[in-house]
Formats: C-alpha cells, sequence, structure tokens
C-alpha cells in the first residue's frame, strides 16, 4: 500500500521519495523500538524523570518522522506547521535530556559520595566522636561503639567522661580543652572503660569545632586502640630490663659504640674498669679515658670492624684499670647493622685476661727454672754417676788384691804360727772373717757399680737426641723376641703378637721401652703355670695403643704406682734387676708425648698399655 | 538558481548546535552515563543531519536531503541501540 502510493506519482521523483520514505520510516520504527526497550526495562536504570524526558525524546521524534513521511508519501503540507514545530521541539528536547542526564548524574554522584562519606565515618580504622561544649556526645561512628560496646543511643548525650576511668581527671582536661587552655593537636593516652567493663588503652588525637563566628563550638576526636601497642611496649621495656640486668651482671665487659667509637651501651663491668657510671660513658669515647696510645689502638680496631664489616675475635688487648694498674683483655668486636644492612657501629665483648696471663707468666718461669734445675741434676747425676764409678773401680780392684794378699799371708803364717790356738784365731780370721768382710765389700762394691751404670744409662738417656720417624712396630717386636729367644724358651713361654699399627718415635729408644716391659713380663712369669705373653694393639684419637699383657703374677695395688720409680723393684731377693727398667721407660715415652699404663691382678697376670702418636 | 532556506531549519540547527555546546562542556561527567559514546554519537548524527538539512537549501537539494533523511535514521537506530544497552540488558547502575 505504501508502495502503491510512491509509485502513483510520475516522473524522476519517484525513486527519490521512495528512499526518502523508507529512511523516514526507518526512523520511526527505530525510536518505537527504543521506545519498547525503555518501558521494558523501565526499572532497571536511570531515575524516573530522566525516563520520562527520554520517553518524550523518542516519542517526539516518532511524531516527527511521521509527519516526514505524509510530506513525503503524499506530497502534502497538511502537517507542515506541526512538522515545524516538533521539528524545534527535537533539539529542545535533547538539551532536556542532557540536563537530566547531568542532573541524574550528579544526584547519583552526591549519593554515592555520601554513602563513601559514611561508610568512611563507620568503617574507618579509628574511632571518632564530636562533643558540643558541655562536653557531651554529639556523635559517634561505628568503629568507636563496637570498641566500647556501646550503642550509639547510650553514647550520645552523655558526658565523654563517663566513659574514662580517671572520670575527674578527663573532665578537668575535657573542659581546660573547651575553655582554650589546652591547645589542640596533642595527643593524649587515656583508660577507657568498655560496656562490659574491661578496660582499654586508648590514643586520643583532637581538633576544635567552630561556629560561624569562630568561636569554639566543640571537640571532634579520634581515638585507637593501643592494646596491642602498650603490649608491645611492654614486653620491649620487659626486654631491655632483661638484657640490661643480664649485660650489667655479666663479669665480661660488653659495650655497643656508633661508627664514631662513641658509647652508646656499655656494662657496669666497662663502666668500673673505666671509673665511671654506664650513664657516663653514654657519646664518650676511649680518648677521654684511656691514654692517647691505647685509646687510638682501640679505636683503629674499631674502625677496621666499621670499615670492612668483619668480626675482630678474640683480639688480646692491653688496658689500664683507674688504679693504673696494666691488664689484660680479650676482646671480640662485630659489626652491628641497621635494618638496611649498613654497619651502624660495632659490639664489644672483653674478657679479663689478666689473672691468665699472670699465671701463664708465672708458669713460664717456673717451666725455665725448672729446666735449668733438670740439666743441672743431669748433670750432676753424670758426673757423679760417671766420676763415683773411678774409686768404686779402685775399692773393687783393690778388694780383690788385698783377698789375694790375704791368702797368701794366710799360706806363709801356717809354717810359722805353732801354737794351736793361736793357729786357730788366725785360721779364723783368714779362712772366715776377713774372706766374709771382703766378700760384702765386694758384693756392695758390685751393687753400687750396677746403680751407677744404671744412673748413668738414665742420664744419658735424657742427654740422646730424639728422632722421631714411622716406626714398624711388627718388624720392632720380631727383633725383641728374637734377640730374647733363649729367655723365653727358659721360662717355657708361649707368644701370641698380633699384627700392630705404625707408630712415630724415635726407633732406638722405642725399642728400649717394649724390651723393658717385655723382659719384665718374661721375669716375672707365675712358674706354677705355663706362661703366657699376648701383645696386641688398637687406634683411637689419633693414637695407638700397644699392650703387653701376661699371664705372670701380677703386681699388688700398692705397688703399682711405684714401679715406675727409679731403683724399685718387686722381689729384689728372687730376681735380679736394677730396678731401673720401667723408669727408663716413663721417662722415654715422657720424651714421645707417650704414656704408658699398667692394669694387674695380683695372682692372674698385668697388662702394660703404651700409647703412642700414630704414623 | 534560486537559495530556499527555511526558517524551522535555522531554528533547530541553532538549537542543535546549543545543545553540542553544552554535551562538550559536560562531556567528562556525561562520560559517567552508560554507553554514552553511542548516545553522543546518536545526538551528533542527528546534528549532522540538521546542518544539511539547512544546506540543502543552498545546493545539492536532492543529495542532501537523502543524507538529512539517512542521518535521522541512523540516529535514531543508535538511540534504539543505546535503549537496548540500558534497558534492554541487566544493569544496576549508570
Amino acid at each position: 500500500m505504501v508502495l502503491e502510493g510512491i509509485w502513483k506519482k510520475k516522473g524522476d521523483r519517484v525513486i527519490y521519495r521512495f528512499f526518502i520514505v523508507v529512511f523516514d520510516i526507518i526512523t520511526f520504527l527505530a525510536s518505537a523500538v527504543g521506545l519498547i526497550f525503555l518501558l521494558k526495562g523501565w526499572k532497571r536504570a536511570l531515575q524516573p524523570k530522566t525516563k520520562l524526558v527520554f520517553t518524550g525524546l523518542l516519542i517526539f521524534t516518532m511524531c516527527y518522522s511521521l509527519c516526514l513521511f505524509v510530506e513525503w508519501y503524499w506530497g502534502t503540507k497538511v502537517l507542515d506547521r506541526a512538522e515545524d514545530v516538533i521539528g524545534a521541539l527535537v533539539p529542545m528536547w535533547w538539551a532536556f535530556v542532557v540536563y537530566a542526564f547531568l542532573g541524574g548524574i550528579v544526584e547519583q554522584q552526591l549519593r554515592e559520595r555520601e554513602g563513601r562519606f559514611q561508610e568512611l565515618f563507620d568503617k574507618a580504622p579509628i574511632g571518632y566522636h564530636e562533643l558540643d561544649t558541655d562536653g557531651r556526645i554529639t556523635r559517634v561512628n561505628r568503629t568507636e561503639l563496637d570498641m566500647l560496646g556501646y550503642t550509639a543511643e547510650e553514647m550520645l548525650g552523655q558526658p565523654v567522661w563517663e566513659f574514662y576511668v580517671d572520670k575527674e581527671k578527663s573532665r578537668l582536661a575535657v573542659e581546660s580543652k573547651l575553655a582554650g587552655n589546652i591547645p589542640p593537636g596533642q595527643a593524649f593516652e587515656r583508660m577507657i572503660r568498655r560496656k562490659d567493663g574491661d578496660m582499654l588503652p586508648i590514643l586520643i588525637e583532637d581538633r576544635f569545632l567552630h561556629d560561624k563566628a569562630g568561636n569554639i563550638a566543640g571537640i571532634r576526636s579520634t581515638i585507637q586502640n593501643i592494646t596491642k601497642r602498650k603490649r608491645a611496649e611492654e614486653s620491649l621495656a620487659q626486654e631491655r630490663n632483661l638484657l640490661r640486668t643480664l649485660i650489667d651482671n655479666m663479669p665480661d665487659n660488653i659495650f655497643v659504640k656508633d661508627t664514631q667509637s662513641r658509647f652508646v651501651i656499655a656494662n657496669i663491668a666497662v663502666a668500673r674498669l673505666m671509673g665511671t657510671t654506664p650513664e657516663g660513658l653514654l657519646g664518650k669515647t676511649d680518648f677521654d679515658f684511656y691514654p692517647k696510645e691505647l685509646a687510638a689502638k682501640y679505636y683503629a680496631g674499631g674502625q677496621k670492624v666499621v670499615r670492612t664489616g668483619k668480626p675482630l675475635v678474640a683480639q688480646e688487648e692491653p688496658a689500664v684499670d683507674p688504679e693504673g694498674n696494666r691488664k689484660w683483655y680479650s676482646t671480640t668486636k662485630v659489626p652491628l647493622r641497621g635494618s638496611s644492612g649498613k654497619v651502624v657501629g660495632i659490639i664489644g665483648i672483653s674478657r679479663d685476661l689478666t689473672t691468665r696471663k699472670l699465671v701463664e707468666e708465672d708458669r713460664e718461669r717456673l717451666m725455665r727454672t725448672l729446666a735449668l734445675k733438670n740439666e743441672e741434676l743431669e748433670s750432676i747425676l753424670y758426673v757423679t754417676s760417671h766420676d763415683l764409678r773411678a774409686p768404686l773401680v779402685n775399692i773393687q780392684g783393690f778388694g780383690n788384691e788385698l783377698s789375694r794378699s790375704c791368702k797368701l799371708i794366710h799360706t806363709a803364717l801356717k809354717d810359722t804360727l805353732k801354737t794351736a790356738e793361736i793357729n786357730e784365731e788366725v785360721d779364723n780370721a783368714f779362712n772366715k772373717d776377713v774372706p766374709e768382710a771382703l766378700g760384702f765389700i765386694l758384693t756392695s762394691a758390685k751393687r753400687m757399680d750396677s746403680l751407677l751404670s744404671g744412673l748413668l744409662r738414665l742420664s744419658r738417656l735424657g742427654q740422646a737426641a730424639v728422632t722421631i720417624e714411622p716406626l714398624d712396630m711388627n718388624e720392632m717386636f720380631a727383633n725383641i723376641t728374637k734377640g730374647m729367644e733363649y729367655q723365653v724358651k727358659e721360662a717355657g713361654a708361649a707368644v701370641d703378637i698380633r699384627s700392630l699399627p705404625s707408630c712415630l718415635g724415635d726407633a732406638s729408644q722405642i725399642n728400649q721401652v717394649f724390651s723393658n716391659i717385655f723382659d719384665n713380663a718374661l721375669k716375672y712369669l707365675d712358674e706354677s703355670r705355663p706362661g703366657m705373653i699376648r701383645v696386641y694393639a688398637k687406634s683411637e684419637n689419633g693414637r695407638n695403643i700397644y699392650c703387653v699383657e701376661d699371664n705372670g703374677i701380677g703386681i699388688a695395688p700398692e705397688h703399682q704406682k711405684k714401679i715406675f720409680e727409679v731403683f724399685h723393684r718387686l722381689e729384689p731377693d728372687r730376681k735380679s734387676g736394677e730396678g731401673l727398667g720401667l723408669a727408663i721407660v716413663r721417662h722415654i715415652l715422657g720424651r714421645h708425648d707417650g704414656k704408658v699404663l699398667v692394669e694387674s691382678e695380683p695372682g692372674k697376670g698385668s697388662r702394660f698399655s703404651v700409647s703412642l702418636p700414630s704414623a | 538558481m534560486s537559495y530556499e532556506i527555511f526558517e524551522n531549519e535555522i531554528v533547530m540547527l541553532s538549537l542543535g548546535v546549543g545543545v553540542l555546546i553544552f554535551i562538550l562542556g559536560n562531556r567528562s561527567r556525561l562520560k559517567s552515563l552508560a554507553a554514552s559514546k553511542i548516545l553522543i554519537m546518536a545526538f551528533y548524527v542527528l546534528l549532522l543531519g540538521w546542518t544539511v538539512t539547512v544546506m540543502e537549501g543552498l545546493f545539492w537539494e536532492k543529495i542532501l536531503n537523502y543524507i538529512e533523511h539517512a542521518c535521522y535514521a541512523v540516529s535514531s537506530i543508535f538511540v534504539a541501540v543505546w535503549c537496548w544497552k540500558v534497558f534492554g540488558k541487566r544493569r544496576e547502575t549508570v
């Protein structure tokens, strides 16, 4: 029908009008569709007045497009006036639409801002209240209500000091503020009472509220719950107190210095050393207390730690106490780093070494004296044992000579002495008394010679050089047993030598040690049972322990400590020897960083354990 | 060649320009409106239509008249799309 209307007209205008009519229909339909969406979703968006204005715009657009359609479809000017009016209304209505939108937007923004402000007010992380000029609460936020446990009705209109623990003090403070006696902006700590009776430490900060004339109209205050902070402060104070007590009661000197070597912390020991108090040291340096050279030395040490960031450990440093006594300290200085890792000072701990130093000096002096005395003794021993042998040889020689001479005199007198009595007396003297006396003299001289030989050997051992080298102990024991093969057979003993590890020592002297021990083991076997000698070793802590174990007569406990003494013998009447074997063992081991230990049970046997460094 | 400019078209264009200035002055605020670009585009196209309807009285009458009506149609389509986006879709706020 529409197309028929268009095609009724003649000429070029037909197609031209067709497209214009189509555009107008599209305009109409699009506006109609927009209107349908708007009406269907009326509740979804925008304010009602904005939607009404926009509805008007759509209707005007539809009407305008309808007017245009009528004009171009029928070619009539019937609606010309209406088209002019509506055509003018469309842009105007666009202005209304934009205005309405802006109004809606502004209103929306205001609402949002108000909402945000209210949310900020109520959900701020700190409590907030406002007071009038009487100190009564006029406004309070949700955070403060939650913090104190009251409802808004319970707080509003109440004097603020009613909620504090110290009401009178708080009242005076609020009144002074309102009177302008206390400047605003200061923070106060107070204890406030919650509704459930608990007390809460809070921090209050306030500002004045002013009226239009600039007069004080009230106070606005923020309050913060500082329970955690208070606990942390108490904990910190406790820790500080603990630390202070600890460092003040430490006998060692403990101090902290800044990068300029000024004392920041010092304990009582440091203060006592420097003749002042811990507080008197703060901010001062060693130059204020010590001679310049000594202070410079301390300063250099501290600065080295600051510069390098590396600790100085157990540095022995001299010091002088207030009485001028020289002292020694072992000082450790470590860098103190800040949170950024940069060195901000040093921590020092020093220990008084004076007593130890004095003891060490005394010991060194005694050791020197002892070494000197030892040398003297060894010299005396050598000289004595060596020089005494010469007259002893004379005694022995001339004793023998005297014995022979007596025999000759006795033979000669037999012929000249006729009387039986005289002959008997002389006979007794020459046959019994004189040989007996000479026998004692010669036996004693022989014994003395033996003792002097032993002493000479002992003194030579002290002077002999020690050449430390790895020793094949298996080979050494093989040689020792081979050398004593006759004695072993004579004693009828069985010898069991296990594999032995090598050790360090002087070959001849260590050989002497084990020869003496092995010889003793053979010598003191029990004749009532077959002899058995076992040699074995074990290694522990870098040392070898060689054990020579026998099933001999054993050693009584009271003798076990004495057997290493010079000239001590277990059975002097039955067994030969000088009583020097074990003394020599101990002497040699003393020069080899070695030790000897005896374990024994009388009637069962003995075990000698010799400890020597492993090879 | 005769020139034919109608009063009502001048009035529409003048009012449209006034609205344009108003829109440009509040451009930043209007941006907070949902799908504001579509709606503003609709107005710009409409303003183009009002402009060409004045110009068609001076030259290219037929072509500019086509453009005028096409602009009205396109502008209406933009408005319809905006209505669909704002009211047809589920939205809580604008």
